[in-house]
């Protein structure tokens, strides 16, 4: 019984010990990463969004505003 | 020695938070799974560490957060409400001295639920409170997964770290917690950034997924075996090779049947007969007992209203004597038995109300989820790949608890709510970056309107 008894304290000394361990690391891992607090939601997107293709209407508008500006 | 590892591993922890504050609410997520505290006998066990690291967490929120982009989403108003609603029922509850002893948990599990979502801002702060919940999680599991392996377990034999029934440490919740996880681990060998994934990495998940695995085993508890079969019909979801993977679990399943211990078969053959299995049985009579009750009561009794309850019934006992098998009835009278179902639990202690609440609170989660999960996995841009598979991740851990839920009194799980608080800090964080996305499109093509506009009248 003593002996299982030491056993079992061995097992918990290795759970604790490997996941502390685990742990422990991870925080000093993020400790230093500027990302922890913040970041830019769009941080991995392209520099610069293709804007989308311009409606019909926009291209309605477009036209009609060379149209004047022709005519001026 | 224990006593001064775990001392210092916490002293450490809040130290850290005085550079990140974010650390203290790690340091309260490790607190509150493991409770150090109970473990050790005289430096932790005299301070109120739970409470120090939660007040610590809050503080470095209002202090060093911006709270600019702060948002109450509909999952924390319910939380929020159930919090309210269970005050409520506290004031009329039937047995108001242990009602009081389960509020005294509950409340706090609820209001943590309800911040830990403001502060998970970035990725990385998703991924670390992922990543703590895991391996804080993985120390009792680890545990009680060698102690498996080594034959040391039993239904309620397996000898944990705390062996007082709460939170994480009752087998039947530690069974259903160990497999919820399963897929938040292969989550985090996959995509984690804090530790990327590499052989020790995937050996490590492995080992952990294999002790998850044993807790069933180990604790003999029958919802872990359900939940097992549960997660692996769910994974079929998502796995690429399909055929490769039954044919594997199939291999698995078959190669572990001659490692389990005899007493393992002899419960889980139980699983089929619920007359003859008591606990199966008195589960029905206190279901049915709750229905009577809420017809009566529909606001509930309150917390642990289940005391009430008493109930005799005759329960077939079967005795086999060489070649004759004979069947004796027994009468047997119970009284105070738990509900054994979260759905009961939630019926008779907070009524319909609570009920509603708790249950749209979940199906608002698996919803969520799968919306996330749907809208993210065609993406191809390098930062928009872990979260489909986060919240895939997150609903298949939900739906293992859920299945373990309706055979266990677990509604106020306080690791399960800091999985809700997980989703509803992934949700917010998802919405904000399609809104970010959105708004830069709308500024784009507005910027681009303006510059047609002005340039064509200029032109000659």
């Amino acid at each position: 019984m003593a002996a299982q008894r030491t056993d079992r304290s061995l097992i918990d000394y290795i759970a604790l010990g490997l996941t502390h361990a685990l742990i422990m690391l991870a925080l000093f891992r993020v400790l230093v990463r500027p990302d922890l607090d913040r970041e830019d939601p769009l941080a991995d997107e392209p520099e610069t969004v293709p804007a989308p293709p311009p409606s019909p209407r926009d291209k309605r508008r477009a036209r009609r505003a060379g149209r004047r500006g022709d005519d001026a | 020695m224990l006593d001064i590892a775990l001392f210092l591993t916490v002293a450490i922890m809040l130290a850290m938070g005085i550079r990140r504050p974010f650390i203290w609410v790690l340091a309260y997520l490790y607190i509150d799974i493991l409770a150090p505290q109970k473990m050790s006998w005289s430096l932790l066990q005299s301070l109120p560490i739970s409470l120090i690291a939660f007040l610590l967490a809050f503080a470095g929120w209002m202090i060093g957060d911006t709270k600019a982009n702060t948002q109450f989403t509909v999952r924390q108003g319910i939380l929020l409400a159930l919090l309210g609603w269970c005050f409520m029922t506290l004031q009329w509850a039937d047995f108001p001295d242990s009602a009081q002893a389960k509020w005294d948990w509950v409340w706090k599990a609820l209001v943590f639920g309800i911040f830990l979502p403001v502060t998970l801002i970035t990725r990385l702060r998703i991924e670390v409170a992922t990543l703590i919940m895991v391996l804080t999680a993985g120390a009792i599991i680890i545990s009680a997964g060698m102690k498996t392996v080594l034959g040391g377990g039993g239904y309620g034999d397996l000898y944990l770290f705390v062996n007082d029934n709460s939170n994480m440490y009752e087998s039947s919740t530690l069974a259903t917690v160990a497999i919820a996880i399963i897929p938040i681990i292969l989550w985090l060998a996959k995509h984690s950034t804090i530790y990327p994934p590499d052989w020790r990495v995937k050996t490590f998940a492995a080992l952990l997924i294999f002790a998850c695995l044993t807790i069933p085993v180990g604790t003999e508890a029958r919802t872990g075996l359900v939940c097992i079969a549960v997660l692996g019909v769910l994974m079929l979801r998502d796995v690429k090779k399909r055929m490769l993977y039954i044919t594997g679990a199939a291999v698995l399943g078959l190669a572990a049947l001659p490692l389990l211990p005899a007493s393992y078969y002899e419960r889980m053959s139980t699983l089929g007969s619920v007359q003859q299995d008591q606990s199966a049985s008195t589960r029905m009579q206190v279901w049915g007992w709750t229905l009577d009750y809420v017809s009566e009561r529909p606001l509930g009794g309150g917390f642990d209203a289940y005391r009430g309850n008493s109930f005799t019934y005759n329960l077939p006992v079967v005795e086999t004597d060489g070649t004759t098998t004979s069947v004796e009835y027994k009468e047997i009278t119970d009284g105070g038995r738990a509900y054994h179902s979260s759905i009961f639990e939630m019926l008779g202690e907070q009524g319909w109300p609570g009920l509603f609440l708790w249950l749209a609170l979940h199906a608002i989660g698996l919803w969520q989820m799968e919306k996330i999960r749907k809208r993210w996995r065609e993406r191809k841009a390098a930062g928009e790949q872990w979260q489909a598979p986060l919240a895939s991740a997150l609903q298949f851990a939900q739906i293992v608890y859920l299945v373990g839920a309706t055979f266990q009194g677990i509604a106020f799980q306080p690791f399960v709510l800091m999985l809700v608080g997980l989703q509803i800090g992934l949700w917010t964080y998802c919405k904000k970056r399609e809104s970010a996305k959105v708004e830069l499109a709308r500024k784009a093509a507005r910027d681009a309107r303006r510059a047609a506009a002005s340039a064509k009248p200029a032109m000659p």
